[in-house]
């Protein structure tokens, strides 16, 4: 039987890497069909695809028998497709009535009147089928995210879609919400519509899928109904072959504890976080989107506060107020995303690379800096981990991203710190510049340091690191030591399952 | 040596062709008393100009500056009556940190965008001016005072070295020390900042209060310029303040920019206004033609990424086509 | 009940002010409450009240217009002119056919030149006043007896004078389109997440546009009363219009960052600004005062403004993003 859905040879690529490579499977007409796979596998870039935000550099899509063409959002709108992504598209300052309805204002006329009451009725209409609690009348704003996620349903049979699109929908719910929402999609596979949805999580896909469709590495691997499925299967094709394990760092970590996690909290983000890091120790730490692992970092970092818990730097209590307090002490942080929060992007790489040790220098020159100084911390560095650079006084923008990840190691490298928190040390960067990165890792780890990274590709995670802990949900789910590693495990822990 | 990026410094060459234009067509734009003027005006602005300099580089603006010279000037006319000249000037300066001050604290500590508050302070100043005095006018007859504005060095105008000097240490502060990184960094990416442990409030406070100071220091020389401190003056300051650090090629979105650029932008200012003057031009003329270059100045961003654009796509045929 | 009183607290306790200060005022100077002085209120009311009505509506979209102010004295002298030669009715026309370009021009150089509300009407501020300056060739135009203009600021229907019923009119006006159309709600809707509103398929160059020229609109409004009250076509008013008209608008509660208008706000505020206004001139208080008083009054709602946002701030960290 031909699929309702045919997806045929997708191909796209960011900057000559391949996102998507020859995708092809169908979905069923009317069935609840999860899209799964590991971080980067895919799953978010074929969906916006559908949802014509990215265009496919190849292949074609075919729909109830028609080839469409999705150039933009209101093609996708016109073959009956809607998406609902992760941080939503809803107007906080509108209410629930005239979000759900917001597509139709602009087909009225321009200073057209709008019918109140009818609106109202016809939200509310909707949201009784659907069995929502929500007062049509109520600002978006004010809506929890449960809540909020619901109204884009409304807001999707609303535009009498018959394929609705979710990205991650139950990544911030609790369990009564997404009890409601497995409620919901099975009513609407009721109606008739065909739900396509990313997920990780896979007791869910139990409950609530008929198919399921796995993607590993922008590569389609299989398509089966869930009944022929168990989680360890699933498991397994996320995951495929085993890695080489032999290509795997020398671990140089002592029995000293640099640094100890006790039972952090903040309430509805994270709860009972407890971990330790020993000196030379390379800490990965693994989790699916949402798991809380950033926040916990950050919190650590003092970038915000933590409710409860302990943090014991070196056997002592700490607690830092704020970013200043943790390099005070010998503690840096650096953030996934380098053009936020990172590099300081119109200014030159030697200005980047000294912005924090420059306030160290200071103490002995007055607060003139003294150029053959900076030039000094720069070279050293440069040295170290062999910074590639026209110039040093050239706009850190026009590095490649290697490039730019290591002067922002240097940064921090210049301060003498012991502990190293990464968030994706790795991210954005080729094949043998990721390896130059691993191969700085082990030297600090040699030294003494301790570092916490954060690896989303677990392939990456088992080479480089001596232990891991493992988040899901806010929650520690599993600690294992460089003997257990084995990506299947890492997976289960990451989608819910408690050691 | 230091590699000069031409690119960054257009506005330099823009004034020498300027110049050298003026230089040879007109007879009047030649005369040393008419150059010297030129420099003295550049020098009013132009010390103001190296406050607001800063403040832009970190992304915010400041619209008060003129209504503290009106303030800054009545008070310090006040108190060289009494008080004597150095008592007043270091006043002067006292005062204008403090106007920096509340004009920081509002924008660093409370959160509230630094156009509206410098928009509030910019009535608020203006309005405590015209209450000291009741809108009169203070006659300044120190004559060692006047020789700041109108008084002349050799063949330099006093204004003209106080500015150099002046630009001087800002170009030091700002590309040599630790605040200034810091202002530069700021405006670049907050969130790098406080992850690097910066206190970007104390940042962004420090540099409305320096910003108050070099407006305190275009007070004297105003002051002493135009011989009397009047609650009507510098109406429109922090226009002529702001054109010439964005005409400097110091971009709205902060992040970056050159001391140095400013005080070109300053005399290049100075010199077109001479020049509509010289040709004479319409007072009312002059207001248009000076808005329609700050509007050019501000398209200047949309210009670049018209450009980058262009690039872009025609990089998007080769691909596509290859 | 409660939840109404809820609801409408800010505006109700703007109003409770309003009462005390009237009250205030009325025990220092008992000929504050002689229905002349009330009539006196609330003309003046009206010409701030009505532009801050079309200035609530650039709020809620997410921007502003300092140049008001300008467009304020342009279609005066394009009013006091047409009128003199071809009579009030093509006058008026020619003023409302001003507002409408003035207002497009802004709304295209924000989004067209991608320059931001702020820069964009900074520079059509100078430029139209500079407009307006040429126009009147440095004299008032006279509008000699024209009765039919008088009747703009003087005239009454049934006892009420003309200016009161205008600003109801626009109120009036404004609620309907504010709340009840399309129109009202797709400018809300850019204001509050204009990305969204793109993707809802909301064309949100045109609503911005549409919120300058509505901006535009009740600036003529106010134009037409101003120039009937002095009789003169002047190029020179306005100097301060826009930020008493802003001051309004965000002292009657509507946010700066835009998706929420506070229409009952701004006739409240405009009230209570002019209450204090006219408390103080009776009292004999110094003019210079009352702008003092206004300037910290805007200072003191954006603090209030800013925790409130602080507080905000701090529960979205609680759901974990930094």
């Amino acid at each position: 039987m031909e699929g309702y859905i045919q997806i045929r040879n997708i191909f796209k690529q960011f900057y000559g890497v391949y996102a998507l490579k020859d995708i092809s499977f169908d979905v069923a007409k009317g069935s609840v069909h999860a899209i799964m796979g590991e971080n980067g596998a895919g799953k978010s870039t074929l969906m916006k695809i559908l949802g014509g935000v990215y265009q496919a550099d190849g292949g074609n899509i075919t729909i109830d028998g028609k080839e469409r063409r999705i150039n933009n959002v209101s093609d996708s709108a016109a073959c009956g497709i809607s998406v609902i992504y992760q941080e939503f598209n809803l107007i906080p300052e509108l209410t629930v009535a005239e979000n759900i309805y917001i597509s139709d204002i602009p087909r009225k006329t321009f200073l057209g009147f709008v019918e109140k009451k009818k609106r109202y009725a016809d939200a509310k209409e909707i949201l009784d089928f659907l069995e929502i609690d929500v007062d049509p009348d109520a600002y978006v704003k004010h809506l929890s995210v449960s809540e909020k996620q619901m109204v884009e349903v409304a807001k999707s049979l609303s535009q009498n879609a018959d394929i609705i699109i979710m990205d991650e929908p139950t990544a911030a719910l609790n369990e009564e919400e997404v009890k409601k929402l497995e409620e919901v999609v099975l009513m609407l596979r009721q109606k008739g519509k065909t739900i396509l949805y990313i997920s990780h999580r896979l007791t869910e896909v139990f409950d609530m899928a008929d198919t399921v469709t796995v993607l590993r590495n922008g590569e389609y691997v299989d398509t089966k109904p869930v009944s022929e499925l168990n989680e360890a299967a699933i498991i397994k094709l996320m995951v495929g072959h085993e890695i080489d394990n032999t290509a795997v760092i020398q671990s140089s970590a002592t029995e000293r504890v640099l640094l100890e996690v006790s039972e952090l909290s903040l309430k509805s983000v994270f709860e009972n976080i407890s971990f330790k890091l020993y000196e030379g120790e390379i800490l990965g730490i693994a989790g699916l989107m949402g798991c809380g692992r950033e926040e916990v970092l950050a919190a650590i970092y003092g970038l915000f506060q933590y409710d409860s818990g302990h943090v014991l730097l070196d056997g002592r209590e700490v607690r830092f107020k704020s970013p200043k307090d943790a390099i005070d002490h010998g503690i840096c942080f650096l953030t996934d995303d380098r053009k936020d929060g990172g590099i300081l992007a119109q200014m030159s790489v030697e200005e980047n690379m000294t912005l924090i040790s420059i306030r160290k220098l200071k103490k002995k020159l007055g607060f003139y800096i003294k150029p053959k100084s900076e030039a000094k911390q720069l070279k050293q560095m440069t040295d170290f981990m062999s910074i590639k650079y026209a110039d040093p006084k050239q706009k850190i923008s026009y590095l490649s991203g290697g490039n730019q990840q290591k002067v922002l190691l240097g940064r921090e490298l210049l301060l003498d710190n012991k502990v190293f928190i990464m968030l994706e040390p790795t991210r954005g960067i080729d094949v043998g510049a990721k390896e130059e990165i691993y191969g700085l890792l082990s030297r600090l780890a040699k030294e003494g340091i301790g570092i916490i990274a954060v690896f989303s590709d677990m392939n990456e995670l088992i080479k480089v690191c001596d232990r891991a802990v493992i988040f899901c949900d806010g929650r520690v789910t599993g600690i294992l030591k460089r003997e257990e590693f084995n990506k299947e495990r890492i997976l289960t822990f990451a989608s819910g399952r408690e050691a | 040596m230091k590699k000069i990026n031409i690119g960054k410094h257009a506005v330099v060459l823009i004034l020498i062709i300027f110049w050298i234009v003026m230089y040879a067509m007109s007879s009047s734009f030649r005369l040393g008393d008419n150059l010297k003027s030129i420099l003295r005006e550049a020098s009013m602005t132009g010390i103001a100009a190296l406050g607001m300099t800063f403040i832009i580089i970190m992304g915010d603006f400041d619209l008060s500056i003129g209504s503290m010279v009106a303030l800054l000037g009545i008070v310090m006319a006040g108190f060289m009556n009494s008080a004597g000249l150095i008592p007043s000037l270091v006043i002067v300066c006292a005062i204008g940190v403090v106007c920096g001050f509340i004009n920081g604290v509002i924008i660093a500590y409370f959160n509230v965008p630094a156009f509206i508050t410098t928009l509030g302070t910019y009535y608020s100043f203006r309005a405590m001016a015209y209450i000291l005095n009741d809108a009169n006018t203070i006659i300044c007859t120190n004559p060692v005072f006047l020789k700041i504005g109108s008084g002349s060095i050799g063949v330099i105008p006093v204004p003209f070295i106080i500015f150099i000097v002046l630009g001087v240490i800002g170009c030091i502060v700002l590309n040599r020390t630790v605040y200034g990184r810091n202002v530069r960094a700021l405006g670049n990416s907050e969130k790098a900042c406080k992850i690097s442990g910066i206190n970007t409030k104390k940042v962004k406070m420090l540099a409305f209060m320096l910003m108050g100071l070099c407006t305190a220091v275009s007070t004297m020389v105003i002051t002493a310029r135009q011989a009397c401190a009047s609650t009507d003056v510098a109406t429109n300051f922090h226009f002529d303040a702001i054109t010439v650090v964005v005409l400097g090629g110091t971009k709205l979105t902060g992040g970056e920019g050159s001391i140095f650029n400013t005080i070109i932008a300053a005399i290049l200012y100075a010199t077109i206004s001479n020049c509509l003057n010289l040709y004479h031009v319409d007072a009312k003329w002059q207001r248009i033609c000076m808005g329609l270059i700050l509007l050019m100045a501000f398209s200047f961003g949309f210009i670049q990424q018209l450009i980058v654009k262009m690039r872009e796509n025609s990089q998007k045929k080769i691909t596509q086509n290859a | 009940m409660k939840r109404l009183i809820m609801k409408h607290s800010d505006n109700l306790s703007l109003g409770a002010v309003i009462i005390i200060l009237f009250a205030v005022f009325s025990v220092m100077q008992p000929n504050m409450m002689t229905a002349f002085n009330i009539k006196n209120i609330l003309v003046q009311v009206s010409l701030t009240a009505i532009a801050a009505a079309g200035m609530t509506f650039a709020y809620t979209a997410g921007v502003f217009d300092m140049s008001i102010g300008s467009i304020l004295a342009l279609v005066s002298v394009v009013l006091a002119k047409v009128a003199t030669t071809s009579g009030v009715f093509p006058a008026v026309v020619a003023a409302f056919v001003i507002a409408v370009i003035a207002g497009v021009v802004n709304g295209l150089i924000v989004t067209k030149l991608k320059i931001q509300a702020f820069a964009a009407t900074l520079v059509t501020m100078i430029l139209i006043r500079g407009i307006a300056v040429l126009m009147a060739n440095g004299a008032d135009i006279p509008l000699y007896s024209m009765e039919s203009i008088k009747f703009l600021s003087s005239g009454t229907i049934a006892g009420i004078p003309f200016p009161i019923i205008l600003t109801v009119f626009v109120y009036v006006c404004s609620y309907i389109i504010y709340y009840k159309t399309a129109f009202g709600m797709k400018l809300r809707s850019v204001g509050s997440n204009a990305e969204a509103s793109k993707i809802s398929g909301i064309k949100t160059d045109r609503m911005i546009i549409a919120a300058f020229t509505m901006t535009a609109v009740t600036a003529v409004l106010s134009s037409l009363i101003k120039t009937a009250q002095v009789m003169f076509g002047k190029a020179t008013i306005g100097e301060d219009f826009a930020l008493d008209v802003m001051t309004t608008v965000i002292l009657g509660g509507t946010l700066v960052t835009g998706g929420k208008g506070n229409l009952t706000g701004t006739l409240t505020a405009s009230i209570l600004i002019a209450v204090i206004k006219n408390g103080l001139n009776i009292n004999n208080v110094n003019s210079y005062y009352q702008q003092l008083v206004i300037g910290m009054i805007l200072i003191f709602a954006l603090i209030v403004n800013g925790i409130k946002a602080m507080k905000n701030e701090r529960q979205i960290r609680r759901e974990g993003e930094f």
